[in-house]
């Protein structure tokens, strides 16, 4: 292909059919072009937010290779404006709301009375098992002596009942062995 | 904007100032905004235009517009190399190939204006292989263009 290109080049060249442009121009061209677009625009009367926007448009959909009028660039421009409005007015007014949300309800204040209340809440069982405690370990100690006393009551008691038991027992021993053996059957 | 390039180039080989050529590239485009929904091809349309602003631009100056033709240079009415006819066909087959007009900005850009790929790839917003690979294309087409009319190889113009 490189060969055929370089043909048609030199027959180009033969036939005179070129108007070549140095490098150095070929650049100047390309730098300029934006400027000379801009001052194009202000001597039409065009040039504005708008119009330069649609060509921003225009230019940046060319280079992915969708090629579209100037027209339809300003057409995109609407509704991209419109969708950028519509989500910013939506945006604004949640926000709005979340704000009168936040604003109306009984905020930090509430909140601050209610530790208050958990406060004194403690505060007072605190103070009313500290009331309570010193009657009701006096009670507990009274208790306590009064349940030794008894244990040591019953161990009394019950010590006394085994020297009975014990004594009884000898008693009736003796007494058997010191009945008379006879030999008539009781009834 | 796309033709901007080349018509500034075509302004420029004629004209021979900067300043002079942007001057006159603005008016043409600006004549273009005026009337653009009643121009059917851009293109032609603006190299009129660009030839009656010459004109004009060279009646200002007081130069001497008798010899304002050999500016614009019609294959048709010029001798060049004495082979008229030859020259009539060629340049028959670069206008005449259908392509679109991105392609056309390029074979006018690279063949007429020696640009290089690199910088119609700058003005087109495409790759550098894309316009190699487009032009290949085009000049393909102008060479069967030409073999129908009876050239089959090109070296033979040479």
């Amino acid at each position: 292909m490189n060969g055929t290109v370089e043909q048609f080049k030199l027959l180009l060249e033969k036939y005179k059919l070129l108007e070549p442009v140095s490098l150095e121009q070929q650049d100047y061209i390309i730098q300029q072009r934006q400027a000379d677009l801009q001052a194009l625009l202000k001597k039409i009367g065009r040039y504005g937010v708008i119009f330069w926007l649609s060509i921003l448009i225009y230019s940046g959909l060319k280079k992915f290779g969708i090629t579209v009028t100037l027209i339809q660039s300003k057409i995109i421009l609407g509704i991209t404006a419109i969708t950028i409005a519509s989500g910013s007015g939506a945006g604004v007014y949640t926000g709005t709301k979340y704000i009168i949300k936040v604003l109306t309800k009984p905020k930090s204040e509430v909140e601050e009375k209610i530790e208050k209340q958990e406060d004194e809440h403690i505060n007072s069982i605190e103070k009313k098992s500290a009331q309570i405690m010193p009657s009701e370990v006096k009670k507990i100690e009274n208790k306590a002596t009064v349940t030794k006393d008894v244990q040591a009551e019953k161990k009394i008691e019950n010590n006394d009942k085994k020297d009975k038991d014990a004594g009884g027992k000898k008693k009736r021993r003796h007494e058997v062995e010191s009945e008379p053996v006879s030999d008539v059957p009781t009834l | 904007m796309a033709y901007y390039p080349q018509i500034f180039n075509s302004i420029l080989a004629r004209v021979g100032d900067v300043d002079d050529a942007r001057d006159i590239c603005q008016e043409v485009f600006i004549i273009l905004y005026e009337k653009f929904d009643s121009v059917n091809n851009v293109r032609s349309w603006l190299y009129g235009t660009l030839k009656n602003v010459v004109y004009r631009y060279y009646a200002a100056k007081n130069r001497n517009i008798d010899n304002i033709d050999e500016l614009f240079d019609s294959a048709g009415l010029a001798f060049t190399n004495g082979f008229r006819d030859t020259r009539i066909i060629i340049n028959e087959a670069i206008e005449r190939i259908g392509c679109s007009d991105d392609e056309r900005i390029i074979l006018d850009l690279i063949a007429r204006h020696n640009f290089s790929y690199a910088n119609v790839a700058k003005i087109l917003g495409l790759t550098r292989r894309q316009v190699e690979y487009k032009y290949g294309q085009l000049v393909n087409c102008i060479l069967t263009c030409l073999k129908e009319k009876g050239i089959i190889d090109i070296a033979e113009l040479l």
